[in-house]
């Protein structure tokens, strides 16, 4: 049945039925006529001449009859034997007494009368025939005769008939069918297949027009189309080619603008933190510090909209690392900290119990997304709280999908306006923009992310109550329990030659500048070739260099080509190498992977996390070599060999997030850190090693900070030192320093701790203070 | 037609016969002639009455009959009349005019006298008639009269 719709969707088949259809009605029709005709002309004459014959026997019957010849009657009867139809013959008196018969005895079943009649019964026809001389009725002749050869030759004719039509029929529809595809399916089949070329994008060659009929205008028309078509696309082609040219051109344009805009954003901001590091009055101290802040909105604008570009151009890459989700959202709650306490806003974190540790992903893209909602959450809240969720969506093997919720109790958004903030250049009020500032592209860009980590973006909001920004993205669990960035804490990077390579002078300086403030030895370097010399005669000095830091884009030789260099050269010593990219280029970072580059920053460099960078590079290749000592490394964490600025701090805390936070923190401004649980172990620690400064955690188990405190400053009354204790409380109330300071303590800080709020803190006890050993 | 042409034939021969007939015989015997070729040896009564009445047209065979009479007031006639159609001339002409009316059928032809009568017989093959014994040569056959 499916076979048979199938090939009926041909024109011709359907043709073809119709036809047959019409055939065999008008042959059934004929065949019926001719076989009616048949059949009257064969059995009719047989009738007749049956008639025929009765009529002569009867008229030879009379005299025998009227002479009483009863043999002659019998012989006459007889000769009809010969007749190969005949099968019984009778001849009656007048009485109706038989007087002579022939073949099979049967009776006649035609009543005798004055006139011959016939009847036909079975596969016999009886014919009866009055007797009749000189108008006397003598008697009556009978005959039946078989009537299967005429119904035979019927047959015969009836099988003819059908024959001959069938041939007619067959013939007629050949004749059709041939005559219909060759004057209109063969047409339409060439021009279906051109029709599908064209679909195909391919311009097939015009058609013959065959005709002049509708199927040879269609195909006129059909060539007609197909040329204009093929003028169409030219042009749609050349303008096409003219577009991807032009944005091309734009790309190239945006990562080389990208490029230009953070070369000199480097040098602004490098040199601006590093002055901020120098001895500056009040007055010029603000003035700077304002420059800064001027200087990373500016970098905020220009990242937001190099990123979007980015996105447009389909050039977003996703880097995945092993990272802690925790810290990250730590990190982050911290970095926003500052915003939320300035606005008196509480904000809260909140990472789900039954989320894992380290996972793996893009960890920079998320925390992108995360400040851009936190960030948005505190602009548009003027009082009460902004909490950040994170929970498990669902887990499945080795991937999980995490849910990330922003919720804040500020403006909201209208209904209306919930779907298009998503979308470029659309925010909830042009006005908005104007009152609150910021690019507006954040959102979309956060959307564009999300998308990108095969995860979904959506709001919830009341006008007036608040908003609630929720985010997912896919991650895979990560088996790594590593933190890199503790290993990275614990080196000291005093003593590393590193060579410093950049076209642009400004930025040689600031990088030479940073690693020097870390005690670093750093080699200016202008070019590749120049590195390279650096290089050679460092290992000729037997002073090897132990870090390279390039950057990726100068004239000539690029840092590509420069690592390449140092690769293939087997006299140097393989360094660490560390790039700096625009990050704009959007295979940067993949051929920095390839060519295992340790490390690679985006510029413009800021110190902290140059020296993160640093510090986990080396960290790395110290634990790649597996026990090997690493030449470069120093490892004495001794912290009397340690640069000035640097501090042993002992922190005394028991949450084990917080621990790493801080931690983190305070390596990430060049200090060392030593934990305590709880009090009881850092009175404990103390004894055992020197220490700059003690952290304090009010609230610990076992001993809390303020008997600690208590212990240890009942100690340092017996050798008169005094070692600085701040304490970190929760608790923001305006008692709470007080009760700090009665207790002994030195300074405060209230939780969650802003990270510049405590490396500012602590960098104030640099150099006011000395190692200080606890006498039992 | 071709009766009509026999009918024309016969006329002339029994009148050229006419003058020959003797009729002194009384209750002459007759007996009864038909042509030579003839399939018949004999005939019952009631068939030559059959015939000479003109109820059957043909012989067994299929010849016409043709009944050759005498002329009326002949002795062998009317003993012929009497004894095989056992009826009188009277009755006989009533007969006669009774069929030409309802059969069309005319009255057997009437030969001139014996000799003519034996002629016409000879002549045609269906033909039948009746002449005194003593009349019979060998150019009829005669057929035995049974019962």
């Amino acid at each position: 049945m499916k076979y048979l719709r199938l090939r009926l969707n041909s024109l011709r088949w359907k043709v073809a039925l119709a036809a047959s259809i019409a055939v065999l009605f008008s042959s059934a029709s004929s065949y019926w006529l001719i076989s009616r005709a048949a059949e009257r002309s064969s059995l009719e004459q047989f009738r007749e001449q049956v008639a025929n014959l009765a009529a002569n026997t009867a008229f030879l019957a009379a005299p025998l009859i009227a002479f009483d010849s009863r043999t002659e009657i019998a012989h006459a009867l007889s000769a009809l034997g010969s007749n190969a139809d005949f099968r019984f013959a009778e001849v009656t008196n007048e009485e109706g007494l038989r007087i002579g018969s022939a073949g099979a005895a049967m009776n006649c079943p035609i009543p005798t009368g004055p006139r011959a009649q016939w009847k036909q019964a079975g596969a016999l026809l009886y014919a009866m025939a009055p007797i009749l001389d000189s108008g006397k009725l003598w008697g009556h002749v009978c005959l039946a005769l078989s009537l299967d050869r005429p119904r035979a030759r019927l047959t015969e004719l009836r099988a003819y008939a059908l024959i001959s039509f069938f041939l007619l029929g067959g013939c007629t529809l050949l004749g059709l069918f041939f005559v219909f595809d060759f004057m209109v399916g063969r047409p339409l089949r060439a021009l279906q297949v051109c029709t599908g070329q064209l679909a195909l994008g391919k311009f097939p060659p015009p058609l013959r027009v065959s005709s002049a009929d509708e199927i040879g205008a269609l195909t006129m028309e059909f060539n007609r189309v197909v040329v204009e078509l093929q003028k169409l696309m030219g042009a749609l082609e050349a303008s096409t080619t003219k577009a991807e040219a032009a944005s091309l051109a734009k790309s190239e344009f945006l990562a080389n603008m990208s490029h230009e805009i953070r070369t000199p954003m480097n040098g602004v901001m490098g040199m601006t933190e590093l002055v901020l590091d120098t001895e500056l009055n009040a007055e010029q101290r603000d003035y700077l510090t304002t420059v800064k802040a001027s200087a990373d909105s500016m970098l905020a604008v220009i990242n937001d909209i190099l990123d979007f570009s980015k996105i447009e151009a389909g050039r977003l890459e996703l880097d995945p690392v092993s990272f802690n989700i925790r810290d990250l959202i730590e990190d982050t709650a911290r970095a926003m900290a500052l915003r939320a306490h300035e606005k008196a806003l509480e904000l809260i974190c909140d990472v789900l119990p039954e989320v894992p540790e380290f996972v793996t992903g893009d960890v920079t893209r998320i925390r992108q997304v995360l400040v851009n909602l936190a960030g948005n959450a505190i602009k548009f809240t003027q009082q009460g709280e902004v909490e950040m969720e994170v929970s498990l969506k669902a887990k499945e093997g080795d991937s999980l999908r995490l849910h990330f919720s922003v919720r804040d109790t500020g403006i909201g958004i209208p209904q209306e306006k919930q779907k298009m903030i998503f979308d470029a250049f659309s925010q909830a009020d042009g006005s908005t923009t104007r009152k609150f500032g910021g690019t507006g592209l954040g959102l979309t860009i956060s959307a564009r992310l999300v998308e990108a980590m095969q995860g979904e973006i959506w709001v919830e909001s009341t006008p007036g109550q608040g908003s609630c920004f929720h985010f997912t993205t896919l991650l895979g669990l990560s088996s790594e329990t590593r933190d890199i960035a503790n290993l990275a804490g614990a080196v000291s990077l005093a003593g590393i030659r590193v060579v410093v390579v950049d076209d642009n002078l400004t930025n040689r300086r600031i990088l030479g500048d940073m690693v020097w403030g870390w005690g670093m030895l750093p080699a200016a370097a202008a070019s590749g070739p120049e590195a390279l010399a650096h290089l050679r005669r460092g290992v000729q000095r037997g002073q090897p260099f132990g870090l390279v830091l390039t950057d990726v884009h100068m004239p000539d030789m690029d840092g590509f080509e420069l690592v390449r260099r140092i690769q293939e050269s087997p006299g140097l010593p393989q360094s660490v190498i560390l790039m700096l990219t625009s990050g704009d280029r959007g295979d940067d970072i993949g051929r920095c992977r390839k060519l295992g580059v340790s490390a690679y920053l985006t510029k413009p460099v800021r110190r902290a996390e140059l020296r993160a960078a640093i510090a986990s590079a080396m960290s790395s290749q110290a634990s790649a070599e597996q026990g090997v000592k690493a030449p470069y490394l120093s490892s004495d964490r001794t912290p009397r060999k340690a640069a000035e600025t640097s501090l042993h701090i002992l922190l005394a805390e028991d949450n084990a997030v917080n621990q790493r936070v801080a931690m983190r923190i305070l390596e990430k401004a060049g200090h060392t850190v030593v934990i305590a649980e709880n009090g009881k172990v850092a009175v404990s620690k103390l004894a055992e090693e020197f220490f700059h400064l003690i952290l304090m955690d009010v609230q610990m188990p076992e001993m809390d900070g303020f008997a600690a405190t208590a212990v240890i400053r009942e100690k340092e009354k017996l050798t008169g030192q005094h070692i600085p204790i701040i304490a970190m409380t929760a608790h923001a109330m305006s008692g709470d320093r007080e009760r700090c300071l009665a207790a002994g303590m030195d300074d405060y800080l209230s939780k969650p701790v802003a990270a510049a709020a405590l490396t500012d803190l602590v960098a104030d006890y640099v150099g006011k203070t000395a190692p200080v050993p606890l006498v039992q | 037609m071709k009766l009509a042409s026999v009918k024309v034939t016969m006329a002339l021969l029994l009148a050229a016969a006419a003058s020959s007939h003797d009729a002194a015989a009384a209750a002459p015997e007759f007996v009864v002639i038909v042509n030579k070729q003839n399939h018949l040896k004999e005939l019952s009564k009631g068939k030559l009455k059959t015939a000479f009445l003109r109820k059957i047209s043909r012989w067994p065979w299929g010849a016409e009959i043709h009944p050759v009479d005498l002329p009326e007031g002949s002795p062998i006639r009317r003993e012929f009349d009497r004894e095989v159609l056992n009826t009188t001339s009277a009755e006989l002409e009533v007969y006669w005019i009774d069929q030409k009316a309802t059969r069309n059928i005319d009255p057997p032809a009437v030969a001139g006298g014996i000799e003519a009568a034996k002629a016409a017989v000879a002549t045609y093959p269906g033909a039948i008639g009746y002449i005194p014994l003593m009349a019979v040569d060998g150019t009829v056959k005669m057929l035995e009269l049974v019962p």
